[in-house]
C-alpha cells in the first residue's frame, strides 16, 4: 500500500519508553548495570542516505539525493553530516553499523512491517509479543519493567508487569487527592488497581513532570538510565522515515531524521558519562528504501536497511557487512538495497551481550530456534 | 442488582432519570430495532467519506508531490490546505462527536454500549487514513444496521465492506491462476510479481469468526485467502484505491476450497462469478461452534469480568443456538447474563467507557461541541473545542479509531494498568469541572445525590467524598475510586 501517513507526523510523535529492571537477577545485582536502547525509526529509513557507500553508479540511480558533504568512516562508508555525534563517537570505538540488513520482510507495507520488526515474527499479525519483551523474559529481566508510553509498546511485550511514563501537558492533582484515591482501595485485597496507584505516589524526581520534548526525553532517560536500580531498558520511537517526496540530500526531511537519532545519541552519551560504556544503543526500522528516486525526488518502500549502533558495548567502530552491491542484478527485485544479514541475529546477539544471557536461549526462547546467527564475538564485547 | 446493571450495561444514570421498573427488561427492549443516532445536522454517507479519501490521496500522491518535487516547505504547506478542504483533519472529531453525544443523549444507551463492543471487535486499526475519513462513518454505516440480523450479516457486510477490505490488504490478495495473475506475473515488464495475500483471510478465521480455538491451520488460511481473492475495490485514476468494491472475476482464483475440512466445490457459474463464495464459506464460518464460543467469550468479557465462566458463556450460546444466530437474541441473552452474574463479577471500564460513565452521572457534557446540536464540514480546521472530544481520548489512551492492531482495544484490566494510563485518568478527571455543567452546583449533596442514584451499595462512595477537598477534587476522586473504575 502506498502509505504516506507517517511523513507528516513527525515532530509530534516523538516518544519513549523504557524498561526497568529493580529485581536482581538470580539473585545477585549485576554490576555495573548494562543498558540497552532501542530507537525505532518507524516509517523506512533509507540506509543508504545514513549511511553512503562509496560507489559511483549511486549517482545515476539517485542524483537528486547525492551527499556533498560527508563525514568519512573508512573507505568505502560515509556518514551523513547531520550524524555528527555518531562520527565523534567512531573515532572512541563506541559507534558502529551493520549495513544491508533488515528484518526478513520484502513486502513493504508500513503496517505488517512495524509488526514484524517489533514482534521479531515472519509473518505479520501472529505474534501478540515484542522480541525485546520476550527478551527480557528470557533473560529474568521480569516484575519491574518500566515502559514510558500509551500505550506499552509491542517490542515490550511479553514480560509481566512492565510499568510505564510518558509525560503530559495535563497537571495532575496534588500528592494528598491521589493518597485519598490509594486508600480507597485498601478493603479490596491485592488490587492491582492500588498497586499502580502506589507506584504513581512513588515515582522518582526524574520521572515527575517533563515534557514530550525529544530533546527532554532524551536527557531525562540518561538521568534515569543513570540510577543503578533504574531501568536498564529504554526504547524511542521517531516517525517520519517515510520520505516519498522531497527527501533532500545534507538537508531537508530526511536529514531533520536523522538529526533527530544524533540528537538522542548525543544526550544519552553527555548524561550518563561513564555509565555510557555500559550502554549499547541501537536502531530499528521496518525495511529501507529503493535505490533509485522517484517521480517525487523521494523514494519508495524498499528492503535492505542499515542498523545504526553506538555506546561502550560495542567492540570496535566498524561498518559490518557482507555488501551486495549496487548492479541493477544486484538489487532485491531489481530495486531495493538486498539484505543480506538478518536483522534478528543482530537483535540477538545484542540481546545475548547485553542481558548476559546465551546466545542459544535466546534463539530457542525469542526467535523460535529460526536460523539465526550469533554475531555477539563480532559486534560486541561480552 | 439494579443500579449498578445501569452502569454495567450502559453509562449511568443521568440527573433526571429514574431507575426503570424492570432493569432487565429495559435493558433488553432496546435491542428490538436500531435506534436512530442523536445529531442535529445530516450524516456523511461512507460513499461521501470514500470519495473524500480519495480527493485526499489522489492529491497528495498525484498531484502535489510532483508539482512541488524541489520546494518541501511549499508542499508542506499545500498538503495542509488539501488537509482542511478534503476534511482529512475534521472527521475523526466529528465522528467522535456524534457517538458520544448518542450515547449521553439517547434513551437507548445498552444498545449504544453493544454499538461500542462490535466497532471494537470488528477494528478498523490504525492504517493509512481511514481513522481520519472512514472508520466513524464504517461503524454507522456497516456495524449499525446489522445489529437486528444475523451474526452472518454482520460478518459479511464487515467482511465485504471497503474499510475492512482496504484495512486487510485484500486488494493485493490476487490468484496466481487467474487471468489477471498470470498476465501479469508472465509480464517481463512487471517488476512486481502478484499472488496471495492471506493477511484479511487469517483475521477474518482468528479475529472475526471462529478464533484458534478452532485449530486451524496455516493450508487452511490460503485456501480462505483464495476464496476472498477478486474482492477489492474498482480502480480509478481519480480516486486510486478509493473505489467502490466489487467482486472482480478476472482476480479470483478458483475453486476447489478446503477449509476446516469442509470441501467448498461450487461449480455454478454465476456464484463463482459474482464472488458469492465467499457468503457460502462465511455461512459456515459464522455458525461454526468456535465462532459461536468466541463471541460468547468477548460479549462476557465486555460486560461482565475478564474471566467469564463456562456456565456465562453457554447461555449466549444457547439463544444463538435457539434463534440460528440472530443478534437480537444474542444482545438480550448478555444482558440478562449481566443482569444475573453482576452482583459478584465486576468489569474494569476501558477510558472511553469511563469517560461516558462520569459524563453521563455527572452531567459533563460540554467536552462536546453544539451539545446535542450537532456541527457541519465547511471545507475547514474544526475549531479547537470541536477537538475537544479527540484530544481527551488521546489523553487517556483511548483513541478510538486508532487501536494498533487489527484485535482492538483489548478488553482486559491488565492491558490497562500502568502507571502512565491511570495518571491520565487522575488528570483529565481533574478536568472535569471544565467540562461540567455551569447551571449546577457540584456540591457535597450532589454528589450524594449522584451516587444514591448510581449504585446499589452506596456506603463506601459516600463515605469516600465525605473527605474535605476542594471543588476539582471532588471529581478526581469520585471518577478513580473503586466504584467509579469498575462495574
Amino acid at each position: 500500500m502506498n502509505c504516506t501517513r507517517r511523513s507528516f507526523l513527525k515532530g509530534s510523535l516523538a516518544t519513549i519508553f523504557f524498561s526497568n529492571f529493580n529485581i536482581p537477577l538470580y539473585g545477585s545485582v549485576q554490576s555495573p548495570k548494562k543498558n540497552f536502547i532501542i530507537i525505532s525509526l518507524r516509517g523506512g529509513m533509507d540506509g543508504l542516505a545514513a549511511v553512503p557507500v562509496s560507489d559511483p553508479l549511486i549517482n545515476r540511480y539517485r542524483s537528486e539525493l547525492i551527499l556533498n558533504k560527508k563525514l568519512k568512516l573508512n573507505s568505502d562508508f560515509s556518514l551523513h553530516p547531520k550524524l555528527k555525534t555518531l562520527h565523534s563517537l567512531w573515532s572512541k570505538k563506541q559507534a558502529s553499523v551493520v549495513h544491508a540488513t533488515n528484518i526478513p520482510y520484502t513486502n513493504r507495507s508500513h503496517f505488517d512491517g512495524q509488526n514484524i520488526m517489533e514482534t521479531g515474527a515472519l509473518k505479520a499479525y501472529t505474534q501478540k509479543t515484542g522480541w525485546l519483551g520476550r527478551g527480557m523474559k528470557s533473560a529474568g529481566l521480569y516484575e519491574s519493567g518500566l515502559a514510558l508510553s500509551l500505550p506499552m509498546p509491542l517490542l515490550l511485550r511479553g514480560v509481566e508487569k512492565n510499568n510505564n511514563y510518558y509525560p503530559t501537558w495535563m497537571s495532575l492533582p496534588k500528592r494528598e487527592i491521589i493518597e485519598i484515591v490509594t486508600r480507597a482501595y485498601d478493603g479490596i485485597e491485592k488490587d492491582k488497581l492500588q498497586e499502580i496507584y502506589n507506584v504513581i505516589l512513588n515515582r522518582p524526581l526524574t520521572m515527575q513532570g517533563g515534557d514530550e520534548s525529544l530533546d527532554t526525553l532524551s536527557k531525562r532517560t540518561a538521568k534515569i538510565l543513570k540510577d543503578p536500580l533504574g531501568p536498564r531498558v529504554a526504547v524511542f520511537d521517531l516517525e517520519g522515515f517515510d520520505t516519498h517526496t522531497a527527501q533532500g540530500n545534507e538537508n531537508g526531511e530526511h536529514a531533520e531524521n536523522l538529526q533527530d537519532i544524533d540528537l538522542i545519541i548525543r544526550n544519552l552519551h553527555e548524561g550518563m558519562g561513564s555509565d555510557f560504556n555500559n550502554t549499547l544503543i541501537m536502531t530499528l526500522t521496518e525495511f529501507g528504501r529503493t535505490v533509485e528516486q522517484n517521480g517525487g525526488n523521494g523514494t519508495e518502500h524498499g528492503y535492505g536497511s542499515a542498523i545504526l549502533m553506538a555506546g561502550g558495548l560495542l567492540k570496535k567502530s566498524q561498518v559490518f557487512t557482507d555488501w551486495p552491491g549496487l548492479k541493477q542484478s544486484n538489487l532485491f527485485e531489481g530495486r531495493d538495497l538486498q539484505s543480506t544479514i538478518d536483522a534478528r541475529s543482530v537483535y540477538a546477539s545484542a540481546m545475548s551481550s547485553v542481558f548476559n544471557t546465551e546466545f542459544e536461549r535466546i534463539k530457542k526462547d525469542v526467535f523460535w530456534n529460526e536460523d539465526i546467527k550469533d554475531l555477539s564475538s563480532h559486534l560486541f564485547v561480552s | 442488582m439494579s443500579r449498578d446493571f445501569i452502569r454495567k450495561v450502559a453509562f449511568g444514570l443521568g440527573l433526571e432519570e429514574e431507575l426503570p421498573n424492570d432493569p432487565l427488561l429495559w435493558s433488553q427492549k432496546q435491542f428490538d430495532k436500531i435506534p436512530n443516532l442523536i445529531w442535529g445536522h445530516p450524516l456523511p454517507s461512507l460513499e461521501d467519506q470514500r470519495k473524500r479519501y480519495g480527493q485526499w490521496v489522489y492529491g497528495d500522491r498525484k498531484v502535489l508531490r510532483n508539482k512541488f518535487k524541489n520546494d518541501r516547505l511549499k508542499y508542506e504547506s499545500e498538503k495542509d490546505q488539501l488537509r482542511k478542504t478534503t476534511g482529512e483533519k475534521f472527521f475523526e472529531t466529528f465522528e467522535l462527536s456524534v457517538r458520544h453525544t448518542s450515547a449521553l443523549a439517547t434513551d437507548s444507551p445498552a444498545f449504544e454500549r453493544m454499538w461500542q463492543f462490535w466497532g471494537n471487535f470488528f477494528a478498523i486499526s490504525e492504517k493509512d487514513f481511514l481513522a481520519s475519513f472512514s472508520t466513524g462513518v464504517y461503524q454507522r454505516e456497516i456495524i449499525r444496521p446489522n445489529m437486528n440480523k444475523t451474526f452472518e450479516d454482520l460478518v459479511y457486510n464487515v467482511t465485504t465492506s471497503w474499510c475492512m477490505l482496504h484495512h486487510l490488504d485484500n486488494a493485493e490478495n490476487i490468484g496466481p491462476s487467474s487471468k489477471r495473475g498470470i498476465s501479469i506475473n508472465s509480464d517481463p515488464q512487471e517488476k512486481s510479481k502478484v499472488g496471495l495475500n492471506e493477511n484479511h483471510a487469517r483475521e477474518l478465521l482468528e479475529l472475526h469468526t471462529v478464533s484458534p480455538e478452532a485449530n486451524y491451520t496455516q493450508e487452511d488460511v490460503i485456501e480462505m485467502a483464495k476464496v476472498m481473492t477478486g474482492w477489492k475495490y474498482l480502480w480509478n485514476k481519480k480516486y486510486l484505491e478509493a473505489g467502490p468494491i466489487k467482486f472482480q472475476d478476472e482476480y479470483h482464483e478458483n475453486g476447489p476450497y478446503k477449509i476446516l475440512g469442509k470441501i467448498y466445490d461450487i461449480r455454478d457459474y454465476n456464484t463463482v462469478s459474482q464472488g458469492k463464495e465467499l457468503k457460502v464459506v462465511i455461512k459456515d464460518l459464522a455458525n461454526h461452534p468456535s465462532t459461536k464460543k468466541h463471541i460468547a467469550l468477548k460479549l462476557c468479557q465486555h460486560f461482565i469480568c475478564d474471566e467469564p465462566n463456562e456456565e456465562m458463556m453457554n447461555k449466549i450460546i444457547k439463544a444463538w443456538d435457539q434463534s440460528d444466530g440472530s443478534l437480537i437474541d444474542i444482545h438480550k441473552a448478555t444482558m440478562k447474563v449481566a443482569f444475573e452474574y453482576g452482583n459478584n463479577f465486576k468489569k474494569f471500564s476501558m477510558p472511553e467507557l469511563w469517560l461516558l460513565q462520569n459524563s453521563k452521572m455527572l452531567d459533563l457534557k460540554y467536552y462536546l461541541y453544539s451539545y446535542p446540536k450537532g456541527f457541519e464540514f465547511s471545507g475547514s480546521v474544526p475549531r479547537t473545542k470541536q477537538l475537544l472530544v479527540k484530544r481527551i481520548l488521546e489523553q487517556l489512551g483511548h483513541p478510538i479509531y486508532r487501536a494498533k492492531q487489527p484485535n482492538g482495544y483489548v478488553d482486559l484490566e491488565d492491558e490497562w494498568l500502568s502507571p502512565e494510563l491511570i495518571i491520565r485518568r487522575l488528570a483529565v478527571a481533574r478536568r472535569f469541572p471544565e467540562m461540567s455543567n455551569s447551571k449546577l452546583i457540584y456540591d457535597n449533596e450532589f454528589f450524594e445525590n449522584v451516587i444514591i442514584s448510581n449504585f446499589d451499595e452506596p456506603s463506601n462512595l459516600l463515605n469516600l467524598m465525605k473527605t474535605p477537598t476542594t471543588y476539582s477534587d471532588r471529581f478526581v476522586i469520585f471518577a478513580n475510586s473503586p466504584e467509579v473504575m469498575r462495574s
